[in-house]
């Protein structure tokens, strides 16, 4: 996808993020109580308000994309400055930030059904992998001893509530 | 060997396995670890009163007392984890009544409701107060009525959360004594204390003791309350009128408990009752109690049930008329 | 005042005092540098610890940590650009960018001196003006903060480097995101979908980390393979010239006012003052385009104003027993466990705890600088392992951290989706600190505003009702007139890239 073709897609997303908000709490459950039926100012005040400025600014930002030139995007605003975009990126990056998120969920619905230290150090041993490094005989040392480390601090030490 | 010694023998072999077995008497909770889950914020007033109470509960047990704030919703997050969790003994929940049944009237269809959990007992009681700043000249909850009878939709009662027991009684004194009073919904109990001392409302709805030393330095009158507080260390308030007496059928305490998961062996229950009513004459405890501003009581299981419910009644009847109301 | 401070610092420099102030410093200091670990933590894992103590001394050691780690959370923005704490995550903005360049030990110079001024700086004008902040603290009305929102809000632009447009969808996303949760005034839900646990809204810190950890984490991905060479190889020590550091009194001395005087209202929010005083500082700056880009004033200034707070909350903490932010909430709560009751009565029936406190916190600032100075060294070097290795780490704490905000799984999927969103966007260019600002205010003005219409009964003329709300709503109509204009003047003059095309 072209860079001009994510930008309108990102816009379009906002526009429907918009007009759902809007559609929602227009129309959707809710109701003031009593006192506050006649004010002028209700629960949907502010977020009609936001969901309208925001499908507006969202258009705006699509027709300022479908007109822009297409030229190749250099410098990222945010907060990655990184020059480095000149450097090929390593392979399968998509597959890689897919299943780092996986990873993460997988982490939150297993806290509790497994051990901690099994599941930091799993989780670790999964990382180490997909960050790069290839040695799997160290990764699983350096594995094995972060769930350790990692289960000492938040569950014998600081006694957190993983069940 | 002849039929006697086997007979003995026998009988011997019978008493031994009942020996070896561990009398119900006897620990029924296993784990050297109980995990109590107070779902709120760290700091906050339940919370330094349930980390009170766990210390008082590890003298008495032998066992090591958590506290894990679980926060979320209205303390709804952390009640459903606590009456989802296995029914060992070993997790057990401290929540406030009032807060529980107030909100469940608030919101339909909860993950949790007070047939989904067991009452071991009941150990403070905290009526909720209406207090007004001295510079407001109410020194009685009769001057404020008449304020309000004189000036319609102009004085204004200050709760702490727009869902609560706050709400709730600040509803109750509006629609059941007639007062045509605008309710301010501040964020929280701080927001709410914070506008009290700033003198920004006629009155407040606040849980006690909250401001109890603002009222000792006679800064903050306290008008009537939904509970009486004859217990409360500050004797010259002892006699202050409630709801109820003067004609409002407005009655709300906060009474902090312990629950358990609804299929907890009724053993366990006991145990931990038994723990819970010897905790709360611990000197230290009872020490720290009053300093907080009122000495710990004892309400068995049953007879908290059966307070939680007939609240519940009652603010759905408020809710249902004052709050909620007719389009 | 001053026989009761000396009196005070009497009894803080006794060695089993010192001793705590200096472990609670130094384990805020690690707690704060590590992503996942937060103030608030740390100081609940102490209280039980700190049962047997005498209240000054368990105080003190809270205390301690509590200044450490706004430190600490900058150490790690900058040198991972992810915060160690929220207060940090501003820091990252100037830091991280400076760091890359080679430059981490000035980074880390700059932001420890700055933290120390501030500190200081808060402590001295908290101290002198406890009367007067007390009594601003306590008359401030919901009108005024609604208005000191809206000014915030307004800051965005600072923010916003080229496309005006996407800091306009960032903020509006943000203020969005702040409503989902129950209505302050009517409690109804919305957007909660039936999901019990969005009633509550979205959990500020877990959000902040999602679009500060774990979004970083995923898109420096693509980095893998290329070593860490430009922070590693060069890795300055070399610290600031102190001549350097005077020089730039100017942020140093508005981030501390920020952090002081927006620490002492509770309920504006103790979160937003770094950002607010960056916007501030990058408006007034001679090169505001070097911000974001590796300006020192852009670390001065946000590091200033996250430990003046602490000046700050300790006002309405001890004065009113309100607290201005989760670590003084537990601070509160100590002192009740341990017998003394705060509110308005504290100063009169326990001052010498007071006093005691008030000198603890200075010598704990001392303390945090004379820690970080010598371990930066150190700080630099743990941190600047290999990404591979360092990262899963990262990101595995981040995640057991927005955990521990409020102790249930909820918090963890809301980091990951807030990480998801984060890199999406931050991938087509909008500035994520932009929807950090929205989600911050959005609940500030809101519910102040409709509380103090509910208050007036409507009227809206409670807004201009005071000589500071007439101020502040004249510097609302300025600035959004400056901005108007300047907005016209560049698009007029041909400098297209403030209003829509992306570029």
């Amino acid at each position: 996808m072209s860079e001009k073709m994510k930008d309108i897609t990102v816009g379009i997303v906002l526009v429907a993020v918009g007009l759902f908000a809007l559609f929602y709490i227009q129309f959707g459950p809710g109701e003031a109580i009593q006192s506050s039926r006649d004010a002028n100012i209700t629960f949907r005040s502010f977020p009609i308000a936001i969901s309208i400025l925001l499908v507006v600014i969202s258009c705006l930002y699509v027709v300022s994309s479908l007109m822009s030139l297409s030229s190749p995007r250099k410098d990222k605003m945010g907060l990655d400055g990184n020059e480095n975009a000149k450097v090929a990126p390593p392979s399968f990056l998509f597959l890689r930030i897919l299943a780092v998120v996986a990873m993460l969920i997988g982490f939150a619905l297993l806290i509790g059904k497994i051990p901690f230290f099994l599941l930091t150090g799993g989780f670790l041993f999964i990382a180490f992998f997909i960050f790069g490094e290839k040695r799997m005989g160290l990764n699983a040392v350096v594995a094995v001893l972060g769930g350790g480390l990692f289960h000492g601090l938040f569950v014998s030490i600081l006694n957190l509530p993983l069940y | 060997m002849n039929i006697t010694r086997k007979i003995m023998v026998g009988v011997l072999a019978l008493a031994a396995t009942f020996a070896v077995q561990t009398p119900i008497a006897q620990a029924s909770i296993e784990c050297d670890t109980i995990r109590m889950i107070v779902p709120w914020k760290a700091g906050g007033g339940t919370d330094r009163l349930g980390r009170g109470l766990a210390i008082a509960l590890e003298k008495v047990s032998g066992k090591s007392v958590i506290v894990d704030n679980i926060n979320g919703a209205s303390s709804v997050t952390g009640s459903v984890k606590a009456v989802n969790a296995k029914p060992d003994g070993c997790t057990i929940l401290m929540n406030g009544s009032t807060e529980m049944v107030a909100f469940m009237t608030f919101k339909q269809n909860l993950p949790i409701d007070l047939d989904k959990m067991k009452y071991v007992g009941a150990f403070y009681n905290t009526p909720t107060w209406m207090v007004s700043h001295k510079d407001r000249g109410y020194t009685s909850f009769e001057d404020f009525a008449a304020k309000a009878k004189a000036n319609p939709g102009k004085l204004t009662i200050g709760v702490g959360g727009a869902t609560g027991a706050l709400m709730i009684m600040a509803s109750g004194i509006k629609g059941y004594g007639d007062l045509d009073v605008t309710i301010v919904p501040y964020s929280g109990g701080a927001d709410l204390k914070k506008a009290m001392l700033a003198n920004q409302v006629d009155a407040g709805v606040i849980h006690s003791p909250v401001l109890l030393k603002e009222i000792e330095a006679g800064i903050i009158n306290v008008l009537t309350a939904g509970g009486a507080l004859t217990n409360i260390e500050y004797p010259e308030i002892r006699n202050v009128p409630t709801l109820e007496s003067l004609g409002l059928p407005v009655k709300v305490a906060a009474i902090r408990g312990i629950f358990v998961p609804v299929t907890t062996p009724d053993d366990v229950v006991a145990e931990l009752g038994g723990w819970l009513q010897t905790a709360i004459k611990d000197p230290e405890f009872i020490e720290f109690g009053k300093k907080f501003g009122y000495p710990p009581v004892w309400i068995p299981g049953d007879e908290f049930r059966e307070g939680m419910y007939q609240d519940a009644e009652a603010y759905k009847k408020i809710y249902g008329a004052y709050i909620k109301g007719g389009s | 005042m001053i026989e009761g401070l000396i009196g005070g610092f009497g009894d803080v420099v006794q060695p089993w005092n010192l001793l705590l102030l200096f472990l609670g410093t130094g384990l805020g200091l690690m707690v704060g540098a590590l992503p996942g670990l937060s103030s608030p933590m740390a100081i609940v894992i102490l209280l039980p610890l700190t049962y047997t103590m005498e209240p000054l001394s368990a105080l003190l050691t809270m205390i301690g940590v509590y200044v450490g780690t706004k430190l600490g959370g900058s150490f790690a923005a900058i040198l991972l650009r992810t915060p160690g704490t929220p207060a940090g995550a501003c820091t990252a903005l100037d830091g991280h960018p400076m760091a890359e360049r080679g430059e981490a030990g000035l980074a880390l110079g700059y932001a420890t001196l700055a933290s120390t001024f501030g500190g200081i700086f808060g402590w001295v004008i908290a101290i002198t003006f406890i009367p007067v902040l007390a009594s601003i603290a306590l008359k401030s009305g919901n009108a005024d903060i609604a208005l000191v929102g809206i000014l915030g809000l307004l800051m965005v632009s600072s923010f916003v480097r080229g496309s005006m447009l996407k800091g306009l969808i960032g903020v509006l996303l943000g203020l969005l995101i702040s409503t989902i949760g129950l209505d302050p005034i009517d409690a109804t839900s919305r957007f909660t979908f039936n999901i019990v646990d969005l009633m509550s809204g979205i959990p500020f810190a877990a959000a902040l980390t999602g679009f500060f950890g774990i979004a970083v984490v995923l898109s420096d991905l693509k980095l893998i393979g290329q070593r860490s060479e430009k922070i590693a190889k060069n890795v300055n020590l070399a610290l600031p010239k102190i001549m350097d550091v005077l020089k730039r009194w100017r942020p140093a001395v508005i981030g501390g006012l920020f952090g002081t005087g927006i620490g002492a209202v509770p309920g504006v929010g103790a979160e937003g003052a770094t950002w607010i005083s960056y916007a501030t500082v990058k408006r007034q700056s001679k090169n505001p385009d070097n911000f974001g880009k590796g300006e020192p004033d852009g670390i001065i200034a946000p590091e200033s104003t996250n430990n003046a707070t602490t000046g700050g909350t300790m006002v309405p903490m001890l004065t009113l027993g309100i607290p201005g932010d989760g670590s003084t909430a537990i601070m509160l709560g100590a002192l009740v466990l341990h017998g003394v009751e705060p509110g308005v009565m504290l100063f009169q029936a326990n001052s010498d705890l007071v006093y005691g406190i008030l000198a603890g916190l200075l010598v704990a600032t001392v303390f945090m600088f004379l820690i970080a100075w010598r371990a930066i060294g150190i700080f630099i070097f743990v941190l600047q392992q290999e990404r591979s290795w360092l990262f899963p780490f990262v990101l595995l704490l981040a995640t057991i951290g927005a955990f521990a905000t409020v102790n249930s799984v909820y918090a963890i999927y809301i980091a990951i989706f807030f990480g998801v969103v984060g890199y999406l966007l931050e991938s087509r260019g909008f500035p994520v600190v932009t929807i950090v600002l929205g989600i911050i205010l959005g609940p500030i003005i809101e519910a102040n505003l409709r509380l103090a219409l509910v208050i007036s009964h409507n009227d809206w003329t409670t807004f201009i009702d005071t000589w500071p709300r007439q101020l502040i709503v004249t510097l609302i109509v300025l600035f959004l007139s400056w901005e108007l204009y300047s907005g016209i003047k560049n698009t007029r003059k041909g400098k297209h890239s403030k209003i829509g095309i992306s570029d």
